[in-house]
């Protein structure tokens, strides 16, 4: 630890030295602030850096701790936020034109715990056009691989995924629809969680479909998305979704072996022909299988009947609330949208309300099912994507609706993590994917960190 | 004028011919691959009707 650079420090490795004083966060968002300096040119990770504001906040840390007011691990740890993120006083865009000057008065729920906790704000990251189209967006360039610079980082969370990847921040914060938070993290090699429906607020965070739209943090280890998770966990007023299901330890729940944990994973969908999974994706998934049973865990197969449509449902549910959001600026205003971003949502308005009604039916089956199911598995492993990451230019509208391991968690809500679980050929990472029951993210974070320690590739990006 | 057509102009929002050949190019790919929703058991939904929970699975506990 004592030779790795201070941008590759993980959360849990950095608090630790700033609690003892024997690092300042003066001098670790200064490190962070020149390597943004020196790679995000290329990178595009920060469509804003907020460097005055990141440093005071460090000053005014450092003042704290020294004065034995420590706030706890995240005090003094420099993140970054999506760009649909409000921040008071700071602009707030969702990467589109249509919202280019827009400075909310007020910060998002997450934003003021995460402050609160003592986070220094880095600035705000790149997107998907309002957190759904592509490479393309009305408003600034989209974040590269850090991996391949020709590659995607996925998304919707790219800014936060090449910034995380990359040591330009120590943690940051996307968003997750259908994957915008596990995408990302499995094609740029890092940590991503999409918590339970309802356990992270949303409010203060634009919405791309509000009964899909899940917060969450990005890391580059398990550990720190308990870290980051903890102050942004618990109910909310300002949300009518928030739970007031109660907040465990996060990281009191980090383990070390898997034994008394049943894991299922939905072979036959994995096999089908509808998920076009990559053949090193296969043979990582079945390596990652391999390690979690000797970590103690059983490991069996398991049946979810309406897994087969659930991509398709969630992918209409989203573009048609979508829709209901945009419509009256895609009216006015369609020239300030990018174009994928503008036929998405447009396309949104073209399903027939049968269409929808269907979708939220089979969705309530898919739920049915899942809920069976989590009462004899703990938790549901699958990849994450089914191929390494893309290529830059990908066209998002011919793989709409095709079927993915990601929607059907958006559609239960349950919560999921994705963590790198190796590496294609090509030198591409690949994330593998564990779900749990709602509200038991100590179990999905326990269970990566186990895998983590055990089997987990670690490796940063040729930046 | 056709389904797709209509469907298009009644989002009311402009689109260009470039824009329409995009969506016409996948639009009977997604009418495919939607037709697995119309397999969803009516029992399981005459459980739900009518108290759709938006907060997800367990929410509002």
């Amino acid at each position: 630890m004592a030779d790795t650079p201070l941008h590759y420090l993980s959360i849990g490795e950095a608090s630790a030295r700033i609690q003892s004083g024997e690092l300042s966060p003066v001098e670790l968002t200064q490190a962070f602030l020149d390597r943004i300096d020196a790679l995000d040119g290329e990178l595009k990770s920060y469509i804003l850096v907020t460097r005055d504001e990141a440093l005071a906040a460090a000053h005014a840390a450092e003042d704290e701790i020294a004065a034995g007011r420590y706030r706890g691990p995240l005090h003094g740890i420099p993140i970054a936020l999506k760009d649909l993120y409000d921040t008071k006083g700071i602009a707030t865009t969702g990467q589109s034109k249509l919202l280019e000057d827009r400075v909310p008065e007020e910060d998002c729920t997450v934003w003021v715990r995460l402050r609160e906790a003592g986070a220094v704000l880095l600035g705000k990251l790149t997107m998907f056009e309002f957190a759904l189209g592509g490479p393309e967006t009305s408003l600034k360039e989209l974040s590269r691989n850090p991996w391949d610079l020709s590659k995607s980082p996925g998304g919707s969370s790219s800014g936060s995924g090449t910034a995380m990847a990359a040591g330009l921040a120590m943690g940051t914060l996307g968003s997750d629809t259908g994957g915008s938070i596990r995408i990302p993290a499995a094609y740029c090699g890092i940590v991503g969680i999409k918590p339970t429906y309802g356990r992270v607020s949303r409010a203060g965070v634009l919405p791309l479909s509000w009964s899909l739209d899940h917060a969450g943090p990005m890391t580059w280890t398990v550990e720190d998305a308990a870290l980051m998770l903890q102050p942004m966990a618990g109910h909310d007023p300002a949300d009518p979704t928030s739970s007031k299901a109660a907040v465990p330890d996060y990281r009191s729940a980090l383990r070390d072996d898997l034994r008394g944990l049943t894991i299922g994973f939905p072979r036959s969908y994995i096999a089908s022909s509808d998920v076009m999974l990559d053949d090193e994706v296969h043979e990582a998934f079945h390596d990652s299988l391999s390690a979690l049973r000797e970590l103690g865990a059983t490991v069996e197969v398991v049946e979810i009947p309406s897994l087969k449509h659930a991509t398709q449902a969630n992918s209409l549910i989203m573009i048609a609330e979508a829709h209901a959001y945009h419509v009256d600026n895609l009216r006015k205003h369609p020239d300030l949208y990018g174009q994928t971003a503008k036929l998405c949502f447009t396309l949104g308005g073209m399903f027939s309300s049968g269409d929808y009604v269907q979708s939220m039916r089979l969705r309530s089956q898919v739920r049915s099912e899942y809920t069976a199911l989590m009462e004899r598995v703990d938790l549901i492993a699958t990849p994450t994507m089914a191929t390494p990451a893309s290529d830059f230019d990908f066209d998002l509208l011919p793989v709409l609706m095709i079927s993915n391991f990601m929607g059907p968690m958006n559609m239960t809500g349950m919560p999921a993590l994705s963590i790198p679980n190796g590496f294609s050929k090509g030198g591409l990472p690949i994330g593998l994917q564990l779900a749990g029951r709602p509200f038991e993210e100590s179990t999905v974070l326990g269970a990566g960190h186990a895998y983590e320690k055990a089997a987990r590739p670690f490796a940063r990006p040729p930046v | 004028m056709s389904d797709f057509d209509a469907f298009a102009e009644r989002t009311g929002v402009a689109l260009s011919q470039d824009d329409l050949q995009r969506i016409a190019s996948c639009w009977d790919g997604y009418m495919e691959a939607i037709e697995g929703i119309y397999e969803v058991k009516l029992g399981a939904v005459d459980e739900v009707a009518g108290r759709f929970d938006p907060q997800g699975a367990g929410g509002g506990a």
